[in-house]
């Protein structure tokens, strides 16, 4: 099994430091902790959380445009920090990112052609302009915008918002990506257009072999992206659930998931009337620089025991394909 | 008989961009009632925030109404009010909640000096304004003492919309104005606000616009909502009509496009093409490029008209008969 591991993550930590005022004194905001999960080849991995819980720093991390602050990563068997300049140039061509902004992501100047051209040519895919044309012409068809004459010479601005984000992805798969962190990606789309994205990058995992790291706040939309695959739930800088997506869905274990899909609204008047939101004992996220010592949910659970404030838990096998960081799941603590 | 509040007649809102003409709200009839939640659903581009400015007469330069009418509580026309009018007639008779509510509240000035600001702006209401602020903090839950001597930044997103709110409400308006009042928010928080505002619509009657793209949202609190397209009004109706029983092929397409944890996802698909360009629209149906069923029709005659096919259930197609069997 272990030799499609693509990507294994291996007691990973991001600090941060900051400071309350300009005076006072400086405290750690620990983003990222002792976080280990493995990736494996073609599969899609989504992430789930809320603002402020690590997602976004997390695949920073994982395409290198932060360092974490201790732990490492291991790219095809390969520690990142020991790899050779020929292993880190293959990591950052088969390892990229597409942003949630599309707006953001392009350069306002560039036309399409000048955008995927000096990616192409940069990761040496080709070298000869009518041989970087056909690569081109070849990306844009791929991803739906077609015919490619038509989009070519266009700038960002004479683009949709869909068009954008395809041009996005069109970038990021131009160097033969094995992985593909994917930050949001269709937060920004509308709605009528999110399933076409969606889908794109479906097709782009079955035809091309690509594995996805897909970060989203959107439970709904990591139903649908990672069906058949795997979820993670993410809650202050920890994994706090882990299982295949529907099961998650379907019988949430951890309080937090709980919560999180008690509240998510469904387009079913009768249905989402008669939902009921978990109680939680606060609806704020603490402060990051006052997290509670024991369980970092114990100040918010409906259900935390003394042992939530005292201990903080691991997270732990407790099914054939589920792992969950609560007491409540862990056998012989009750 | 359900009476009407605020009656917009053949509004039309244009924008002029590089010499061209964009037109995001079209000869359009909308009727509020009193004690109505009314959701205006739709994608970015559509109109519907555009809508919500025109409602208090706020459209900022280059563009303006170009014609239509605003009536409020079958009298005033809000469109003929002058500024000093208009001041009074914001926050007293209709307020308005907006996305950002960090970008409502003033960064440098702390809250209670903010909500004396709009007090003492409208110096004609003088009422235990002070009981009704300690109220209104705890109807949305969130605790007078904490908040009223701090600055913005200091308290968090969900608890700045709330704060956002209070603001609005803080003079007993009738009708209040959401755009995407949850759209910043995180899910738990979300469900917070959606909670608080039924229970402000159960316990003050307050009517509300909420203008929102995401039909789930609106599934939460709505009792009627209309689906705009393109600066236009597509489909009208009572919130189970639209969600058990719509007509319109664009309507139809936004319920199966929106991946949900509840559901058939097998099935979602998206809408095909991208919304038109507004200084070009197409001739006759707006959205027949996009649309499944579009025939000769509805590219060569008229725009279909809003008209009502059940009671008080209102469609723009020219086919929604052979469409809906």
């Amino acid at each position: 099994m272990d030799n499609n591991i693509l990507m294994r993550i291996d007691n990973l930590n991001k600090d941060f430091s900051s400071r309350e005022s300009i005076l006072g004194k400086e405290i750690q905001i620990h983003a990222v902790s002792n976080l280990s999960f493995d990736i494996y080849e073609g599969e899609v991995l989504a992430i789930v959380g809320e603002s402020g819980c690590g997602k976004t720093t997390l695949g920073k991390i994982l395409v290198e445009l932060l360092e974490p602050t201790r732990g490492d990563i291991y790219y095809r068997g390969k520690k990142l920090r020991e790899m050779s300049k020929k292993e880190f140039r293959t990591y950052r061509r088969e390892v990229q990112i597409v942003h949630q902004d599309p707006y953001a992501a392009l350069n306002p100047v560039k036309t399409v052609y000048q955008t995927l051209s000096s990616v192409i040519i940069a990761n040496g895919i080709a070298r000869r302009s009518n041989e970087v044309r056909e690569k081109i012409d070849e990306l844009l068809t791929i991803v739906g915008l077609t015919p490619p004459g038509e989009f070519i010479n266009k700038y960002p601005h004479q683009l949709s918002g869909g068009q954008r984000q395809r041009i996005v992805i069109a970038r990021a798969i131009a160097p033969n990506p094995k992985l593909i962190v994917a930050d949001e990606a269709v937060s920004m789309i509308d709605v009528s257009l999110r399933i076409g994205i969606l889908n794109l990058l479906l097709k782009l995992k079955e035809e091309l072999n690509i594995a996805y790291f897909f970060i989203t706040h959107d439970f709904g939309v990591a139903r649908f992206f990672a069906k058949n695959n795997r979820v993670g739930v993410m809650y202050l800088g920890k994994i706090v659930e882990f299982g295949s997506t529907e099961e998650v869905i379907r019988d949430p274990l951890h309080p937090y998931t709980k919560a999180l899909l008690s509240a998510v609204p469904v387009p079913d008047p009768n249905l989402t009337r008669s939902r009921k939101l978990l109680p939680l004992k606060s609806l704020d996220i603490p402060n990051p620089a006052n997290i509670p010592s024991g369980c970092k949910f114990s100040d918010r659970c409906p259900y935390s025991m003394d042992r939530c404030y005292r201990e903080r838990p691991e997270l732990i096998q407790v099914d054939k394909n589920r792992l969950v960081s609560c007491f409540l799941h862990i056998k012989g603590c009750l | 008989m359900k009476e009407i509040l605020l009656d917009i007649k053949g509004l039309t809102v244009e924008y002029l961009s590089n010499s061209k003409i964009i037109k995001a709200v079209d000869n359009m009839d909308l009727a509020v009632y009193k004690e109505d939640v009314i959701g205006i659903v739709g994608e970015s581009g559509c109109g519907k925030s555009t809508l919500a400015m025109s409602i208090l007469n706020l459209i900022p330069s280059p563009g303006y109404i170009r014609d239509g009418l605003i009536i409020f509580d079958r009298g005033i026309n809000i469109l003929n009010l002058n500024e000093e009018e208009l001041n009074r007639f914001r926050w007293e008779k209709i307020s308005m909640v907006f996305q950002a509510a960090q970008n409502t509240l003033n960064p440098v000035v702390k809250i209670n000096e903010q909500l004396n600001d709009i007090i003492s702006a409208h110096p004609n209401i003088n009422t235990s304004i002070r009981e009704r602020v300690i109220e209104l903090f705890k109807l949305v839950k969130l605790d007078p003492e904490r908040v009223l001597n701090v600055y913005p930044h200091q308290l968090s997103g969900g608890m700045k919309q709330r704060v956002a709110i209070v603001m609005a409400l803080i003079l007993e308006p009738p009708l209040l104005i959401l755009d995407e009042p949850t759209t910043a928010l995180d899910v738990l928080t979300q469900k917070q606000i959606l909670e608080t505002l039924k229970e402000l619509h159960k316990t003050k009657n307050i009517s509300m616009i909420l203008i929102t793209h995401d039909l789930s949202i609106v599934a939460e609190i709505a009792e009627r909502i209309a689906i705009m397209y393109a600066g236009k009004i597509v489909e009208l109706a009572s919130i189970d009509e639209i969600f058990y029983n719509s007509k319109h092929p664009y309507t139809k397409g936004l319920l199966k496009a929106a991946p949900s944890i509840v559901g058939d996802i097998e099935s979602l698909v998206s809408i095909p093409g991208s919304p038109p360009d507004l200084s070009s629209l197409p001739k006759g149906c707006r959205f027949n490029d996009r649309c499944p069923f579009v025939k000769d029709i509805c590219k060569e005659t008229e725009q279909p008209l809003l008209t009502e096919v059940l009671p008080d259930h209102l469609v723009a197609c020219h086919r929604w008969r052979e469409i809906n069997g």
